[in-house]
């Protein structure tokens, strides 16, 4: 049964066969000579390539155009031969003298269509023009060649146009480039290589051919071929690469890297060698041209080995913002997210650039999914469920493609998505607690308020018929009792001012709030207003500190001092809330709820909260800014 | 004086009623909710309202809706608002009544005397403010409520909450002409045609606190 795969092994034995005949053909053309191993040399190029077709499995375009590239540089020896042999008369010396057009311009057009197929974008426009400009320049050329009208003018052009179809190839490989990522990326710039190799390795054999005009007049036909042979094998097996599986070894970051840096290399040799061409053709002594070339070499090498950064930026754009994230060294916790920010932006040269972070899907993020698919945005990081862990927003489309060739960032970035999801969590229990809050603000307001004023009536209505004054006396201090109580539950439940705060402001407020413990509490107090909002804190944070010292300290002197002072270097007042006693001490704000509850409120109104333990004593100090 | 009272905590409830029937009042229904208020009121057409704000069923200003409502249907029907809390609720009910209407914070029902007189006040057509409330809008009312003085502010507010000239003066120990001379000033102040009428003076105060927005502005009343 005839396969695919038995068709090429098949395809690839004729034409081995046919080029051995071919060898035996005698040689009858004087203006070139091809000796024999170097059509060995052609024939086991594209042998090679066949047979790697011949094993690859699925063939999809590209590989395809390599197999017809391999039969089409297996035939060209033979044609050449036998044209050479001037066999088949004017047909043969035609195929003989077209026998490169095919294999030529199939080394163009197979990396575009394996760029076309890694980067997954549809460049059909490009193969089509790769193709389009091959056929008029062969047509131009054979018209030319014929002696047609304006041959003159003809052969020139289709020089032109075929020179420039060559720099064609590489350039739409390398725009295929732009804007990919990791594996996707090394492919594309492998196919990009595909592309640029046969070009650099052809002009460097040009070059070598024309050097030593003393190895003999075929020297040049010689080095040519042998540029024939490397390059189109090359290109094949770089474009078979290009599509191949994964994990092969010519697709890892250093492979890649160094096929880029030994074409850089090239692209030096042959400065060189042009440089020892021409200072040859002014008629200097070879071995000085020979040393010229080799200085020039050197000269245009020496800064190709500073291009390692663009090199290794151009195949892994990630590796610059890995580095730099670890360059930060110890990054301060709760500074990632900061961090990554900073080095993104840098990397990317968008000074605007912002990330956002979202939680795995399940979880539902405040800050509204939706906006992740909007223009621009670009995932850097998911979670292990797929939902986008860090999203990276640009400003500028310029901005977007260099975000886009970052890839996959979750190694680098994840010190900064935990850091968001721990945020994200805490913000959640915060609205938790909030509600909870909330919640039981109501409750106290829905019940137990209620409870309290119903029973201050009753109690009140009962006394009016009480005859005792005593117990009448009594009643009346409960109800005052119950009464306080009343306006503390309010001013508990909805965290809002007491009445008398409000009304009268701190000095009754704090006065009456101590009366029952007077003997214990010694207050210092303005007189003047000090403004709504921080007496209001002024309040929660005595209250707070003084009950924390009655209750836990076992205080027996409280000292509550409120100061109004003047800050001299920005001229605006400040107040100074001290409470200090004489208890046990031993206070921590990481561990009393009442404590940190100070710490927070003094924090919100944009205070500063010192906790001193005198031991024996706490002295708990808040600097809040004043109001009026 | 006829009364409904609505309050879904039955020992408030019960306390405020046995209040009002110890001084002569009939309590002709006590209700737990708004619903049943608004059903109660409709069937006894009683004279007066103690009503709460935030009651079943939907525990939000549920009680203030029902009182807005029945102000509709019931011209003449006068209405005492408890309160826990200062509440927005007070524009629309102010915007809304005429006369015969109280908002007081739930705790006066303690200072027994007091909350008795502003419910007679109130059956008999008058208008009564908690201070409490009267501060909060004064507060939040712009610059022309800034340059009234502490005195005129503290006038202000004893009107609001029913007081008579007489009874200001009395509780300040100043002279009746002085009190006078305060509220004078105050209604230039404001800008506020003054009116002979207490209940009128009242309202038109309260009207204007209640309309005019937080921001500072320089508008008249209406």
């Amino acid at each position: 049964v005839l396969t695919a795969r038995r068709a090429w092994w098949l395809l690839l034995a004729a034409g081995c066969c046919a080029s051995v005949v071919t060898l035996w053909l005698p040689w009858r053309t004087d203006d070139y000579r091809l000796g024999v191993p170097v059509r060995v040399l052609m024939v086991a190029a594209g042998a090679v390539l066949l047979a790697r077709v011949a094993r690859t499995t699925p063939r999809p375009a590209p590989v395809l155009g390599v197999g017809v590239l391999g039969a089409s540089v297996v035939a060209y020896p033979g044609l050449l031969s036998l044209a050479a042999a001037e066999v088949g008369g004017l047909v043969g010396t035609t195929l003989g003298a077209a026998g490169h057009v095919l294999p030529l311009t199939l080394v163009q057009l197979v990396p575009v269509l394996a760029g076309r197929q890694v980067v997954g974008r549809p460049r059909r426009g490009w193969g089509l023009t790769v193709v389009a400009v091959a056929v008029v320049g062969v047509v131009l050329t054979g018209l030319g060649l014929a002696g047609a009208p304006g041959a003159g003018v003809m052969l020139p052009v289709a020089t032109v146009l075929w020179f420039a179809s060559f720099l064609l190839a590489p350039v739409v490989t390398w725009t295929a480039v732009r804007g990919t990522a990791g594996e996707t990326r090394r492919r594309a710039v492998v196919a990009a290589l595909a592309a640029l190799v046969p070009v650099v390795v052809l002009v460097w054999c040009v070059a070598l051919g024309a050097l030593p005009r003393t190895l003999g007049p075929d020297a040049s036909v010689t080095a040519l071929m042998v540029g024939f042979s490397v390059g189109t094998a090359s290109c094949g097996l770089l474009t078979l690469r290009a599509c191949g599986p994964a994990g092969s070894t010519v697709l890892r970051t250093r492979v890649v890297i160094g096929t880029l840096h030994a074409v850089l290399g090239v692209l030096a040799l042959i400065v060189g060698t042009l440089a020892a061409l021409t200072v040859a053709a002014l008629g200097v002594a070879s071995s000085w041209a020979l040393l010229l070339g080799a200085a020039a070499a050197l000269a245009a090498g020496l800064p190709w080995l500073r291009l390692h950064v663009w090199a290794r930026r151009v195949v892994d754009p990630a590796a610059e913002l890995r580095h730099e994230l670890s360059a930060l060294g110890q990054v301060a916790p709760g500074h990632h997210r900061q961090a990554a920010l900073h080095v993104l932006r840098r990397v990317v040269g968008d000074p605007d650039l912002q990330v956002t972070y979202g939680a795995p899907s399940g979880a539902q993020d405040d800050s509204g999914a939706q906006d992740r698919s909007e223009a621009g945005a670009v995932c850097l990081a998911r979670h292990a469920d797929g939902a986008p862990a860090a999203t990276a927003h640009a400003a500028s489309a310029a901005g977007t493609v260099r975000l886009r060739a970052l890839g996959d960032c979750a190694d680098a970035l994840r010190p900064a998505v935990l850091e968001a999801q721990v945020a994200h969590e805490s913000r959640r229990a915060d609205l938790a607690a909030e509600a909870e809050r909330r919640q039981v603000a109501q409750d106290l307001h829905d019940g137990l308020q209620g409870r309290l004023l119903g029973l201050a009536l009753h109690l009140q209505l009962g006394a009016r018929s009480l005859d005792d004054p005593g117990a009448a006396l009594l009643a009346e201090e409960t109800v005052e009792s119950l009464r306080a109580a009343v306006d503390d539950v309010r001013a508990l439940g909805g965290g809002r001012v007491p009445d008398l705060l409000a009304r009268e402001g701190l000095r009754p407020a704090l006065t009456a709030l101590f009366r029952p413990v007077a003997d214990r509490v010694e207050l210092d107090l303005p007189t003047e207003p000090l403004g709504a909002a921080t007496e209001a804190t002024a309040y929660f944070v005595v209250g707070e500190a003084v009950s924390n010292a009655l209750k836990h300290a076992g205080a027996d002197r409280i000292r509550v001092a409120v100061i109004r002072v003047a800050v001299a270097t920005d001229g605006h007042h400040r107040v100074s809330v001290c409470v200090s006693d004489d208890g046990c001490g031993g206070a921590d704000p990481r561990l009393g709820s009442g404590l940190r509850g100070i710490a927070e409120r003094v924090d919100a109104a944009g205070g500063v909260l010192v906790v001193h333990d005198l031991r024996p004593g706490t002295a708990v100090e808040a600097v809040l800014p004043c109001g009026s | 004086v006829r009364v409904v009272i609505a309050e879904d905590q039955v020992l408030l409830r019960d306390g405020v009623a046995r209040m009002l029937t110890e001084a002569g009042h009939t309590v002709v229904a006590e209700v737990g909710d708004a619903r049943q208020l608004v059903q109660q009121v409709s069937l006894q057409r009683p004279d007066l309202v103690v009503t709460d704000i935030r009651m079943p069923p939907g525990h939000g200003d549920d009680g203030a809706r029902a009182a807005v409502l029945l102000r509709e249907r019931f011209a003449d029907l006068a209405v005492v608002v408890l309160s826990q809390v200062v509440e927005p609720v007070l524009a629309d009910l102010v915007a809304n009544g005429a006369a015969g209407f109280g908002y007081l914070l739930k705790d006066r029902v303690l200072d027994v005397e007091t909350f008795l007189e502003q419910v007679s006040l109130v059956a008999a057509g008058g208008t009564v403010v908690d201070p409490t409330v009267v501060a909060g809008l004064l507060r939040r009312a712009g610059d022309p409520v800034r340059r009234l003085t502490a005195r005129e502010v503290e006038v202000l507010a004893r009107m609001a909450a029913g007081r008579s000239n007489a009874g200001i003066a009395a509780d300040l120990v100043v002279s009746r002409r002085t009190v006078d001379a305060h509220l004078r000033s105050v209604f230039t102040k404001l800008a506020l045609p003054g009116s002979p009428d207490d209940n009128q003076r009242v309202l038109a105060v309260l009207r204007w606190l209640a309309e005019t927005p937080p921001t500072p502005s320089p508008a008249g009343p209406g």
